[in-house]
């Protein structure tokens, strides 16, 4: 018996085929790079991985996107010369799937309030081909400077880095489009032999949800009319996802709309426990592992009125 | 917080630097604004420039060049992968050159002139060499260069 069946008995109840849900999470998520097509053609990359011995198939879904199919043994990619240079960001495909769904696009003024290591701002940089504005913020000051990192690898001349506390961005900034990818407890991420499940006590649960709500709330004030924001996690449980959402939907108004990132998700959760949630939160997106093979993800898309 | 926005004529003297000594148009600067950070001027899209005199920064722009000194520069790595990317000159490696800049050697070279020039492979900016009296030296950043794995005879990657 997989050592998730016990872990994830919780959600026995909302994932479909949990067996094969749990021996999903046994195995490896496979490797993604996404090519920076600001340094480099798609093509250019595949040719140069084709030669070493690496095989790979660009996501029709988003193309730039290449799924690792084959590799030498130990290969390692992030000391590879095309991701010293920044030719490629090696990034995980259920995570592109928030970035995308934003839909920012050139001359956007984007806000990421949760941006490190910056895998979702510079895929967001990339589908702006570097004009406008994005803000990639990170409080933690040791996440910062993989961040910073990161954008200087990709190349990006419309970003700018703050440290503020998420809850605290100042208020004065407004923006047309807003990624919270909040801080979470990582259940989607717990994949293959190495993962090590970490005890998710309520007490740390509440913890989160207290500053997922916060984000989230502080994100949907300095939301222009008219603007879109993407709030998102690495986790299953429906406590920081369709509650968190649902309370600010129920708050403000917030129209939940569509996830328009053609990936096998499964719809949102309308009632969980004791809860019922509005119906529009069915429009939101749960990715598993065993439906998307990737890290488990969960990705609501909001317009304000 | 205000940056350290260079002067019109700063701006107009990196401008030429890189058009004289990368072959990057002026043009490719349009819509940036330029700035000094830590010994270095970097780029800002006009929209980032103008936000960024209402936040706190904690980072953020590309680096063009360093400045070793009133009105001399080195091209900067990361800026001129972008800016260079399609236009501008440069000096083509084979992969066995670029494999031992990466190891830190100096090769021997025919080329006329001398300063900073581009390097590229296969025709992708890879970073910044120096010439000198029929020697080219690699400049590329150590963060480039550290965590590298050259594999031996396996091709470059």
């Amino acid at each position: 018996m997989s050592r998730f069946a016990r872990r994830f008995d919780r959600y026995r109840e909302i994932v479909p085929d949990y067996e094969a849900f749990c021996e999903a999470h046994e195995r490896p998520a496979p490797v993604h790079l996404r090519v920076n097509p600001r340094k480099a053609a798609p093509s250019w990359v595949v040719d140069r991985l084709a030669r070493a011995g690496v095989r790979v198939r660009p996501e029709p879904w988003y193309p730039h996107l290449l799924r690792v199919e084959a590799a030498p043994e130990g290969f390692a990619f992030g000391a590879t010369l095309v991701h010293a240079l920044g030719f490629v960001y090696i990034q995980s495909a259920s995570s592109a799937v928030p970035a995308l769904a934003l839909g920012a696009r050139p001359g956007h003024r984007v806000l990421d309030l949760c941006a490190a290591p910056g895998s979702k701002t510079t895929l967001l940089v990339q589908e702006m081909d570097d004009r406008g504005l994005v803000v990639a913020n990170e409080p933690n000051r040791r996440r910062i400077k993989s961040l910073v990192t990161n954008l200087e690898r990709m190349g990006a001349a419309s970003v700018l880095v703050t440290a503020y506390a998420g809850q605290n961005f100042p208020k004065r900034a407004r923006f047309d489009r807003i990624l919270v990818d909040a801080p979470c407890s990582g259940e989607g991420t717990w994949r293959g032999p190495r993962a090590k499940p970490r005890r998710i006590t309520p007490e740390f649960r509440a913890g989160l949800v207290r500053q997922q709500t916060g984000l989230l709330e502080r994100a949907w004030e300095l939301l222009e009319p008219g603007g879109i924001l993407v709030y998102s996690t690495c986790t299953y449980a429906p406590e920081e996802n369709e509650a968190v959402v649902a309370a600010l939907v129920e708050r403000t108004g917030a129209e939940v709309l569509p996830v328009p990132v053609d990936v096998p998700a499964l719809p949102g959760l309308t009632a969980w426990q004791e809860r019922t949630f509005s119906p529009s939160l069915a429009r939101t997106a749960r990715l598993f592992p065993h439906r998307f093979d990737s890290e488990g993800f969960f990705v609501a898309r909001l317009a304000k009125p | 917080m205000s940056l350290d926005w260079l002067s019109p004529e700063d701006t107009r003297r990196v401008t030429a630097y890189l058009e004289e000594r990368c072959g990057i148009p002026a043009e490719a600067l349009a819509g940036l604004r330029l700035f000094r950070r830590g010994g270095y001027v970097c780029a800002l899209r006009e929209e980032a420039a103008a936000a960024a005199e209402t936040l706190q920064l904690a980072g953020g722009g590309l680096r063009l060049v360093k400045e070793m000194g009133p009105g001399r520069y080195k091209p900067a790595t990361r800026g001129m992968q972008v800016l260079a990317a399609r236009d501008g000159t440069g000096i083509d490696l084979t992969e066995a050159e670029l494999r031992g800049l990466l190891q830190g050697q100096t090769l021997s070279t025919s080329l006329p002139g001398r300063g900073f020039v581009l390097l590229r492979w296969e025709g992708t900016v890879v970073g910044v060499g120096l010439l000198r009296e029929g020697r080219l030296v690699g400049q590329l950043p150590r963060t480039v260069t550290e965590h590298l794995r050259l594999g031996g005879d396996r091709p470059l990657v």
